[in-house]
């Protein structure tokens, strides 16, 4: 029911996996980025969500893991400007930060990936466009090249409790 | 020598040995005929394991002794009998209790005592030298001199009075001569024994059990309980303190306690417990009489025992001295009780103000006791601990599975209406069907199991009662009725503090001094009367009594004087009533230790307004007062009254709900920027729910102000909320249903959100928001306090 799209690093086997760390390729809008395995708890298809109002920033709502009442953090308004309806290809991830957990919604989901050292450099990218703020690592596949998403980034862009100043600027 | 057989030997001599010996002392003490063929019996197989023991034995002397010693022992015991014979025919056998008087008594016969005495001493002879069978000859002559002294240990150990006093080396003959001075020897012994606990000991003693975290937790929640029983048999005790059975409870919780505190070491509580323990054995022997004199010693050591377990809980001694207790239970065994009081006040340890003992007051009449009695006896439960989180885990789950079988059935329903060229067939619906009433069930049982009766809070309060009636001089019974009524656990936990503050008051406000209570005709004995009872989806606690009530008029008065309402104010008697509630107001003339600080009432009302409860005032002034407290069940299940408005569905809990009325906007009017509604001659503050929630901003549309009239509709709906006194409207579009919900906490996240106070899942899955009353109250009143200025 995950429909997760692509390979599973099938015929990869051969790798040395301790050697490696393992991602989540998410799209948000049409660019792909990939979220470290370890924050993610599980993916779930779009949810009946509440609108919670005066929320954090980029907070669409709440919805209901389980029994467990999860913020849902709309990643398409943080990383672009989405402001299309969510369509079936959209996402929850379940992701922890620290000792809590909130849902990343997302508009689709690609493949597991996994990566080398060589792979990955440490790269953060300030004010240099939408999102880039958010990024702690560039991976390098080939040809291809995306952004490695920080959960704890993700969830201090919302601003909670100690940016008093932006929840005010959401409500009004 | 066969190991085994040895080994088989010793127990078996261990085993007789002692018995014969008890049946020797049994005829000697007591001077009843005793049964003759159990002591023949046991006298033979003696005989028969020493000859066993020379078979194996290589020590020729040993076993010559031995064989001498039988002998002896058997024409010993002819004689005995027939000494037996003769103090029947001499009318000496008369049976009595003391130990000692059968002693003197016994001096009438000397030579037959003597003889008694030689025999014991050759039994034990035997017992000193027959588990050490190879030691070497020369040894074992000198054991057997020794074996006399061993004699007069063990004769001492079972006749207290003549163990003081023989020095190890004295003949029994001396032995008797020092009896008939048995009665200083006792005092003396007494003393020494005092002496001993004037030493103060360290109140712990490190050892294994001690450091095993999870023995220790098991020993603080098994002595939780045992204080609480040891607490409720006491009470029972006092009321009727000839009945065995609450007495060998009593025994056995003291008991119980104090093997548990030995064993991890704790040695101040063992040795207060030990002294107890001693107490209640005179208690259960009929040596001593139970009066509240007594009974209050006993409850001072249970008070120090609870400081002493508190320390355990906190991890470390909390020095208090056990001396001054220890003196006093000594002295209590003894039946003096002229010094206690200032020893005890001595010590810090006191939880509740201790009246003074002098002055004690008389026992409550015994027409009342049959009321105690007649509270039927705990029934016996058999009952496994669990953990409260995993519980809540489960409880958690449980729900879940309710939401899942919703859907279950609206996948049946869809299946069967929606596409019928699939045949479902009723198998498939049966199942759905059963399962859900199977859910049902299990929603039913799991939401009991966290109940537990709330008899567990009320019956420390005979304890707070009686303490508070002595040291005011009061009398005053407390009746329990309901106690069987079950309440959450955490409940039960928390309602213990406001129930003990409202009692309290009854006792020091509500009832009257005794001779005032006769002036006005009353019983002299005031009745508070704590009940619980299931109204519903509540519980309703009543506390009742028979004493002065409240004036209102003084309350009025009070209130003005403090500045809390202003003079000309209109108020129902029920409004002033509550006006006890309010920080700071105290009707008390002078400040005690009871009350009379004006801090009670208002926090009181803040705890059960925290359990989403309610309480209420009554008072029939000269005839006593109601406090009536009304809990829901649980916290975990709320019942909420749904609301809509523009498209969201929010929930406000129904405890806070007063009631709900449709107007019609143009009744609305404005003072200032604020909307008000006059409601039954009050003006009611009006705030609108899509705008506090920010919602109209949303939907992107201009904000609509209450007041202005929107073409929604001629009517509007308000949610009256808040407090009676103060209420507060909230505008809402729709009204939906009242519904049972779990109000669940949104996260770290979300903690922070204005006017909300949790989420909450309904049945189909979907959250909504549950709405924080009092801080839309907030905004509604900071509104008009704006407009005012």
């Amino acid at each position: 029911m995950f429909n997760i799209v692509g390979e599973l690093d099938g015929d990869h086997n051969a790798r040395d996996f301790s050697q490696v760390r393992q991602f989540i390729g998410l799209l948000v809008e049409k660019e792909e980025f990939l979220l470290p395995i370890e924050v993610t708890n599980e993916i779930i298809m779009m949810h009946q969500m509440t609108y919670v109002p005066r929320a954090p920033k980029f907070v669409d709502g709440v919805i209901n893991l389980r029994g467990t009442i999860l913020p849902a953090i709309n990643l398409r308004k943080m990383l672009g400007n989405a402001s299309t309806q969510f369509n079936g290809q959209c996402r929850i991830i379940i992701a922890r930060c620290e000792d809590f957990t909130v849902g990343l919604i997302v508009d689709g989901i690609t493949y597991v990936v996994a990566l080398s050292q060589e792979e990955l450099q440490v790269q953060t990218l300030k004010n240099k466009g939408t999102g880039s703020e958010l990024i702690s690592m560039i991976s390098k596949r080939g040809n291809q090249i995306n952004g490695v998403l920080d959960i704890t980034k993700i969830v201090a862009e919302t601003g909670i409790s100690y940016h008093e100043e932006d929840l005010d600027e959401d409500a009004v | 020598m066969d190991a085994l057989v040895k080994a088989t030997i010793e127990s078996l001599c261990k085993k007789t040995l002692p018995e014969t010996l008890e049946q020797l002392l049994l005829c000697l003490h007591s001077g009843l005929p005793l049964d003759d063929e159990d002591l023949v019996y046991n006298l033979k197989e003696g005989r028969e394991l020493l000859t066993l023991l020379l078979q194996a034995s290589n020590s020729e002397t040993t076993a010559a002794c031995f064989q001498d010693s039988a002998s002896t022992l058997d024409s010993k015991h002819e004689r005995a009998k027939k000494f037996h014979i003769d103090s029947a025919t001499s009318g000496n056998s008369r049976a009595s209790e003391e130990l000692t008087t059968d002693l003197s008594k016994n001096e009438n016969a000397p030579l037959s005592d003597d003889e008694a005495y030689a025999l014991l001493a050759e039994m034990d002879n035997m017992e000193g030298s027959a588990p050490a069978p190879q030691a070497p000859q020369s040894q074992s002559q000198a054991s057997l001199d020794m074996d006399e002294d061993e004699a007069m240990r063990l004769l001492a150990e079972m006749d207290e009075p003549v163990a003081v006093a023989t020095p190890p080396s004295v003949t029994p003959k001396q032995a008797l001569k020092q009896v008939s001075h048995h009665e200083e020897e006792h005092a003396e012994a007494l003393f020494e024994l005092d002496d001993e606990a004037l030493v103060e000991i360290p109140e712990w003693e490190a050892n294994e059990f001690q450091r095993d975290p999870s023995m220790l937790n098991d020993f603080i929640v098994n002595t939780d309980e045992l204080m609480q029983t040891l607490d409720e048999t006491i009470l029972q005790l006092e009321q009727d303190p000839s009945n065995k059975k609450i007495i060998e409870e009593v025994f056995r919780s003291a008991h119980t306690l104090k093997g548990a505190a030995g064993m991890f070491g704790f040695k101040g509580i063992e040795r207060v417990m030990h002294r107890m323990e001693n107490l209640f054995d005179l208690i259960r022997k009929e040596k001593l009489l139970t009066d509240s004199r007594t009974i209050d010693v006993v409850f001072q050591g249970l008070d120090i025992l609870r400081t002493l377990l508190t320390a355990i809980k906190d991890g470390k001694p909390c020095g208090v001295a056990t001396v001054p207790i220890v003196e006093a239970l000594g002295l209590a065994a003894r039946g003096k009780y002229a010094a206690t009081s200032k020893k005890s006040a001595a010590a810090p340890a006191a939880v509740t103000p201790e009246p003074a003992r002098e002055n004690s007051a008389p026992k409550a009449p015994s027409e009342d006791d049959g009321k105690v009695q007649k509270k039927k006896e705990p029934k016996e439960q058999s009952t496994i601990r669990v953990d409260l989180e995993r519980l809540d885990v489960l409880v958690n789950l449980v729900g879940e599975l309710v939401i899942d079988r919703s859907r279950f059935a609206s996948i049946e329903n869809e299946l069967r209406t929606d596409y019928p060229q699939i045949k479902v067939g009723s198998n498939f619906s049966e199942t759905v069907q059963l399962f859900g009433r199977h859910m049902n069930e299990i929603q039913d049982i799991i939401m009991k199991v966290r109940m537990v009766p709330i008899g567990n809070a009320f019956n420390k309060f005979t304890r707070v009662v009686r303490d508070i009636s002595r040291s005011l001089d009061k009398k005053i019974e407390l009746t329990i009725l309901g106690e069987d009524a079950e309440l959450d656990k955490t409940m039960v936990e928390q309602i213990g503090d406001p129930l003990i503050h409202l009692i309290r008051n009854c006792c020091d406000h509500g009832i009257e001094m005794p001779d005032v209570r006769v002036e006005k005709g009353k019983n002299p004995q005031g009745v508070i009367k704590l009940s619980a009872a299931q109204e519903g989806n509540h519980i309703a606690i009543k506390i009742i009594d028979d004493g002065k009530g409240i004036d209102p008029a003084v309350i009025r008065r009070k209130a003005v004087e403090k500045g809390l309402i202003s003079d000309e104010a209109v108020l129902t008697e029920r409004d002033i009533l509550n006006l006890i509630f309010e920080p700071g107001f105290s009707t008390a003339e002078k400040v005690t230790n009871l009350s009379g600080r004006g801090v009670g009432m208002d926090v009181v009302r803040r705890q059960i307004m925290k359990l989403k409860g309610t309480i209420d005032l009554e008072s029939r002034l000269g005839f006593g007062m109601t406090v009536t407290i009304r809990l829901p069940l649980t916290l975990a299940i709320v019942q909420s009254l749904l609301v809509k408005s523009r498209g969201e569905t929010f929930a406000i809990p129904l405890n806070s709900v007063i009631e709900s009325i449709r107007i019609s906007p143009k009744d609305i009017q404005k003072v200032g920027d604020s909307a008000v509604y006059k409601l039954r001659d009050n003006v009611l503050p009006l705030v609108l729910l899509e705008e506090v929630m920010s919602l109209a901003i949303r939907d992107d549309q201009t904000v609509a102000r209450a007041g202005k009239s929107k073409n929604r509709s001629d009517r509007l709906f308000v949610v009256v909320v808040g407090h009676p006194e103060h209420p507060t409207g909230i505008i809402v579009d729709q009204l939906l249903n009242q519904q049972e919900m779990v109000i669940k906490p949104m996260g770290p996240l979300m903690r922070n959100i204005p006017c909300v106070s949790g989420g909450a899942v309904l049945g189909q899955g979907e959250v909504v928001l549950v709405l924080d009353v009092p801080e839309i109250e907030n905004i509604g009143r900071s509104r008009s306090r704006q407009s005012a200025a």
